[in-house]
């Protein structure tokens, strides 16, 4: 049934996410695995667990996201963080956390950050498919226009009250996984499921809309409508994950591809479901490299999903 | 509302009046007003509408998606109690299909899988979609030669092919209005003649109403009952295909004679 790619590429994915707890700065005893109360039993449980979740979490909503976008902007390297969008969560929150005092995960900031992010995104709809759509093959270059706006005012904030701000400002920037604990990865987990869930069922009407504005009307798919939609689906989903990780760019750019280069996925359901697992993977795999290479040190994660997708992006569109 | 239609028609147009996206009329006449225009189409038939370009010819089609909506005057289908400006996009698409010059298409898309499209209107996107091996699409494969290409991503098919794709998924959804906005303007002549044989074998079998605007003289000649001629959003004639090709209405509506 399982073509034998796709059989390499799930059980490759499985063993990188089983492989991720016992990787990392203290070794684990397997003998204490399972003593509640041990050092092995709480860096597994309190601390690797929960990090594996959030990472694979964050992971494939990255590369679903970076998918949707694709589909929606008919670019095949469109993506929320090259177009501006992560940058508009980033500086929704921190405008709220540095003016307002209030903590970068609480609701009004992940509001304010999902209000900048909306705004953002039906700007860049509003460009793009003007005067027919013909404006279309330009949604990279209004995309970084507003992206580098954006950061500019993020950047110029964070210099600004860098004091105030402490270590974490560069997250904003560059996104970075914190340490949570299990009932935060596990709200997080519960709160993805539910998006991916409508954005699978909203799958067909992306298919519908690739096919170009007339044709999906005459599907009975309106245009406008399904647009305004999944934007708003997507922008809320990327707020989360920005209010948690910060914006961590290129999962969203080369999983989708990677995914489509690798499989030829016929349809968007199965893209999504292919760049999901991908992008867990990809991610939590970068992680350990992050955090192995020279313990306890941890690289940035963004560096490092850049220097591994970099190359392996290189090869695939070479190889295409 | 206006009710009275004449019995063999598919469509009345009353005193339309075209716009563009902004809500702007597309022509305006000397003294500044828009030109309405009126027509009657004859039901079960094919009819094309020709011009130059930039007449009107693709936002007359897409009036009838109400894509832009008209600015003026009233649009009539004989399976709709009101006008098509008054119908929703859900409904519109129970009855109308497209095919346009030149589709963007998700390049992985296989041929199959493009077809099942065609059912997102009945079954709507919770739904299920029929089975890759469903009976139905086996008829087109044979019809209109793509049975080889059945399983392969659309970036595969010709340009020909595809088109012809498009024209399968168009007629998969069972409309009663078919409309073809150019759909040949980017194939060589072989695919062209394919194109219109494939049209013209499904209009023999199963006779709807269909609207082509085009520039191919030898389509309107051999194919074409009807002709809606267009010129800066006027209607230079309007009536039997004959009547079009006999008294050098060509060469009113483009300004050139053509042998």
């Amino acid at each position: 049934m399982l073509s034998k790619p796709t059989f390499l590429f799930v059980l490759g994915s499985l063993l990188v996410l089983f492989a991720f707890p016992f990787v990392g700065a203290g070794s684990l005893n397997f003998a204490e695995l399972f003593e509640p109360g041990s050092p092995s039993f709480r860096i597994l449980f309190e601390l690797r667990l929960p990090r594996l979740v959030v990472v694979a979490v964050v992971g494939g909503s990255l590369a679903v996201l970076g998918g949707i976008y694709q589909s929606l902007f008919r670019n095949p390297i469109a993506e929320p963080y090259l177009l501006g969008t992560s940058s508009a969560v980033s500086l929704g929150i921190v405008l709220v956390h540095v003016f307002m005092g209030a903590n970068p995960e609480s609701l009004i900031a992940v509001g304010a950050g999902f209000l900048l992010a909306v705004s953002s995104a039906f700007l860049l709809i509003a460009l793009c498919f003007a005067r027919g759509g013909k404006q279309m093959d330009r949604v990279i270059l209004f995309g970084m226009g507003t992206n580098f706006f954006l950061s500019s005012v993020l950047f110029l904030i964070l210099s600004y009250h860098q004091q105030h701000m402490g270590g974490g400002s560069l997250r904003w920037l560059f996104g970075n996984i914190p340490w949570v604990g299990m009932r935060q990865a596990l709200f997080l987990a519960a709160a993805s499921i539910g998006f991916l869930s409508l954005v699978f069922l909203k799958a067909r009407a992306l298919d519908a809309l690739s096919l170009g504005d007339t044709i999906a009307r005459s599907l009975g798919v309106s245009p406008h409508t399904s647009r305004k939609v999944i934007l708003l689906l997507s922008s809320a989903y990327l707020s989360l994950i920005v209010s948690v990780t910060g914006a961590i760019g290129f999962v969203g750019l080369v999983v989708p591809h990677g995914a489509r280069l690798l499989f030829r996925p016929a349809t968007s359901r199965v893209l999504f479901l292919q760049s999901l697992l991908l992008g867990a993977s990809f991610l939590a795999f970068s992680d350990m490299v992050s955090r192995a290479v020279l313990p306890p040190f941890e690289f940035p994660i963004g560096v490092v999903t850049t220097l591994l997708g970099g190359p392996l992006f290189l090869y695939l569109l070479w190889k295409r | 509302m206006e009710t009275v239609k004449p019995a063999a028609a598919f469509c009345v147009a009353k005193n339309i009046v075209l716009g563009h996206e902004k809500g702007k009329p597309l022509h305006v006449s000397d003294g500044g007003v828009p030109v309405p225009i009126s027509f009657t189409l004859p039901a079960g038939q094919i009819t094309a509408v020709v011009g130059p370009n930039g007449a009107g010819k693709s936002t007359l089609l897409n009036a009838f998606l109400n894509e832009p909506p008209l600015i003026g005057g009233s649009l009539f289908v004989n399976s709709l109690p009101q006008t098509i400006q008054d119908t929703s996009v859900r409904t519109l698409s129970e009855i109308m299909a497209v095919v346009t010059q030149e589709s963007t298409y998700p390049e992985d898309l296989l041929l199959v899988d493009l077809w099942r499209l065609a059912y997102l209107n009945k079954v709507g996107v919770w739904g299920r979609l029929p089975s890759r091996e469903s009976e139905v699409f086996r008829t087109y494969f044979g019809r209109f030669k793509l049975a080889d290409k059945a399983l392969k991503p659309l970036r595969r098919l010709s340009t020909g092919e595809r088109q012809k794709a498009f024209l399968a998924l168009a007629l998969l959804q069972e409309p009663q209005v078919l409309l073809l906005d150019e759909p040949t303007n980017h194939l060589d002549p072989p695919s062209t003649q394919d194109f219109w044989e494939a049209l013209s074998q499904q209009q023999h079998e199963r006779p709807i109403d269909v609207l082509v605007s085009t520039h191919d003289l030898s389509f309107v000649r051999k194919y074409a009952d009807h002709v809606l001629a267009l010129k800066e959003g006027k209607l230079e004639y309007e009536g039997i295909a004959e009547g079009f090709l006999t008294n050098s209405w060509f060469e009113r509506v483009y300004g050139k004679a053509i042998d």
